[in-house]
């Protein structure tokens, strides 16, 4: 009976799972068995260098690519290139800039919601909403030319979402774009998850990825080689937090007692400076400024690091997330 | 219909270069209209030769008659009296044909002795032989009154011939041939018609093509829940209606510039109709041209040399008549060939019985089959391009 109802639950709650999906170009194996399950109500985030299948991933989802094996369900319904029902629930921010150049902002707006909206006045007040949240209001009657870079994201943005979608699928809505138009993107990104919307985001900006999303997949070669919250990742990895101290002088006795602290998993003394990684524990910064101070020894400044996903995937697959 | 309201969106962007088009086509065609050489003369106008009398018999009514006769059916010049002179006039071809009338030439004419007039004429000329008909026309249908006219005097029976000669041949076309010379500048217009309507849609579908068939904008549209029949119907229905309106600006501006002057109207219906079934083939050349075209400029290339070159080569801008037979061949092989065919034959035709008619629908019919077979193709091309993409 329990399980019975977690399976209802379940069913309800998952918005997207796809099993085992394959798809090839040629003799490139770009997806490779991958998984995944994104949750209502997530900002699920899929990391990935560039190459990695991220967007493949997501034309797969979306049917807008042919897979060669596998199963895509949507709202726990197989997703087709004519499954309309659904589609209708999803907005879809593309990594390039999709609008029309030859209409306005709210031309362009009014255009992708007509295609999910059909009754007029609730279309008018839905484009007017969506081009309040970008920030457009300035630019309503501006062609995509005359607007910047930033501007030009923000409207790619209102055109994907104006039509209230349970889920958007963002791919890489943030390359190319000034820091001050990406914190206005991604607060964006957090008030639409607020606002009911489960959100798929693909990024190979690991700190985008860490600042917005609740659960992460990470990608490479085609296959998801890790998910979970952040900190289930990084507590994948066996290195902890890292602390560097600028000390003038350490004796090779005292850096010796330092490498026997506990947790330390390792200590290197170079250019006046100490750094000591962690394999985990708490209180670890603390433990090593007191030891500091009863060897009267002193210190500078202080830095403290905790583990990224860079770490986490350099970990799992020996390479950089920027390669 | 988001998709058929974009369409126009697309072609409202590209409504200036479109209409420089269109004026460059109105200026051509009503510059060929008004600087064209009549080449279709069937109306009749009498020839009038320069002539020139040399009279040495003084005045007489019968003179006086003649020479006013010669003057009505030709154009009568002052010469001198001189051998020199009058070899001159000749030579120069100022004159083309001399009468002479000999002294006491009245005298002997009405004592029944038949003297001839003496004529000088320009050599190789037909004009002088007809002069000379002429003259011999007047002196016959005179000795004719003066023979048979015992009754009348002289003065009457120049006035009788004088009569008589007035009533000359009422000429008429046989069958109900178009008066073609006042119908050139309407027929001129829907021959230009060709090249512009190439032009203008290979620039509109491009342009429609090139903007909806951009991968990220395809791909957005793709994932909204509307079908791709319904996108492509919505296209389909906008490039009709865009090229029923081209057709119908064209024609009624053919109808303003010549409607006033046009004999038949029965002409602008199977015009029109031509222009229409080519305005199909134009927009699947259109469809099928905007499915290689990348850029701009590529767009603007292709444009002019398929109208330009499809034009030049189907006679267009050169008559048919005149080109050769193996590049009328090649021509075969255009849609622009048949619709020029077809012009041409509305252009002389001399009724509006179905064997007169059967052979425009016919071009007609070969024109529909190029728009059909082009558009089949492109479709074809189409699906193979989505299939790829995948």
């Amino acid at each position: 009976m329990i399980k019975s109802e977690n399976k209802t639950r379940e069913e309800h709650t998952m918005v997207i799972k796809v099993e085992n999906l394959v798809k090839r170009y040629g003799d490139l194996l770009a997806l490779d068995h991958f998984r995944l399950e994104v949750e209502q109500g997530e900002i699920f985030g899929l990391l990935g260098p560039n190459g990695s299948g991220k967007t493949t991933a997501i034309n797969c989802i979306l049917s807008l690519l042919k897979y060669d094996k596998g199963t895509v369900e949507l709202f726990g319904k197989p997703m087709r290139p004519d499954a309309y029902d659904l589609k209708r629930k999803i907005g879809v921010v593309m990594q390039n800039v999709a609008v029309f150049e030859e209409m306005t902002v709210q031309e362009n707006v009014d255009y992708f919601c007509g295609l999910y909206v059909t009754d007029k006045a609730s279309r008018r007040q839905l484009v007017d909403e969506a081009i309040r949240f970008v920030g457009l209001e300035e630019f309503r009657k501006f062609r995509p030319k005359k607007l910047s870079g930033g501007l030009l994201r923000r409207l790619n943005i209102a055109c994907g979402i104006a039509h209230k979608p349970k889920l958007i699928i963002m791919d890489e809505p943030t390359v190319a774009v000034d820091p001050q138009s990406r914190n206005s993107i991604l607060e964006g990104i957090l008030e639409l998850n607020r606002q009911g919307a489960t959100v798929v985001y693909t990024s190979h900006y690991m700190e985008e990825i860490e600042q917005l999303c609740t659960r992460i997949a990470i990608m490479d070669r085609g296959k998801t080689v890790a998910s979970g919250t952040k900190e289930q990742l990084k507590a994948m990895i066996r290195g902890g937090e890292s602390v560097t101290v600028e000390l003038y002088l350490l004796p090779k006795d005292q850096l010796a007692q330092i490498r026997s602290l506990p947790h330390v998993a390792a200590a290197d003394y170079q250019d006046n400076k100490l750094t000591v990684r962690y394999t985990g524990g708490k209180h670890n910064l603390i433990r090593l400024l007191d030891y500091l101070k009863s060897q009267e020894l002193s210190f500078g400044k202080v830095y403290s690091e905790l583990p990224t996903l860079n770490d986490v995937f350099l970990e799992i697959t020996g390479k950089q997330l920027r390669d | 219909m988001q998709v058929f309201k974009a369409y126009f969106r697309v072609i409202q962007k590209n409504v200036f270069q479109i209409g420089i088009y269109l004026v460059v086509f109105l200026a051509l065609a009503l510059l060929f209209t008004f600087t064209s050489t009549d080449k279709h003369q069937e109306q009749f106008d009498e020839i009038k030769t320069d002539v020139a009398v040399i009279n040495r018999d003084g005045d007489s009514p019968l003179v006086r008659g003649f020479i006013e006769y010669l003057g009505e059916k030709g154009i009568l010049h002052e010469l001198e009296d001189s051998t020199e002179a009058m070899q001159d006039a000749l030579f120069f071809r100022r004159v083309k044909y001399v009468a002479i009338i000999p002294e006491g030439f009245s005298q002997q004419f009405w004592a029944g002795q038949h003297q001839k007039l003496e004529a000088a004429a320009a050599p190789d000329s037909t004009d002088s032989y007809y002069m000379s008909l002429i003259a011999d026309k007047y002196l016959s249908t005179a000795a004719r009154y003066r023979d048979f006219g015992s009754s009348m005097t002289r003065e009457e029976i120049v006035q009788a011939v004088k009569e008589d000669l007035k009533s000359g041949a009422q000429v008429e076309f046989l069958g109900t041939t178009q008066p073609v010379d006042q119908n050139y500048g309407f027929f001129a217009y829907y021959q230009y018609l060709a090249y512009i309507l190439i032009a203008i849609m290979v620039l509109a579908m491009s342009s429609i093509m090139m903007v909806f068939n951009r991968p990220d904008l395809r791909r957005r549209n793709l994932c909204a829940p509307i079908p791709l029949r319904s996108v492509n119907a919505q296209m389909v229905l906008g490039s009709v209606v865009f090229s029923l309106g081209c057709w119908l600006l064209m024609v009624t501006l053919s109808v303003i510039l010549y409607g006033a002057n046009l004999t038949d109207y029965r002409l602008l219906f199977l015009s029109a109709l031509n222009a229409l079934v080519y305005t199909m083939v134009a927009v699947s050349i259109g469809f099928m041209v905007g499915l290689f075209i990348k850029g701009s400029n590529a767009q603007s290339a292709v444009s002019n040399v398929l109208s330009l070159g499809m034009s030049f080569l189907a006679g267009v801008f050169v008559p048919q008549e005149i080109m050769g037979d193996a590049v009328l061949t090649v021509a075969s092989f255009t849609p622009t060939y048949w619709y020029i065919r077809a012009n041409n034959s509305i252009m002389t035709l001399l009724d509006f019985r179905w064997e007169s008619v059967a052979p425009i629908c016919v071009d007609m019919l070969v024109q529909l089959g190029f728009a059909a077979a082009i558009l089949a193709a492109a479709l074809m091309i189409s699906k193979q391009k989505q299939t790829g993409n995948n």
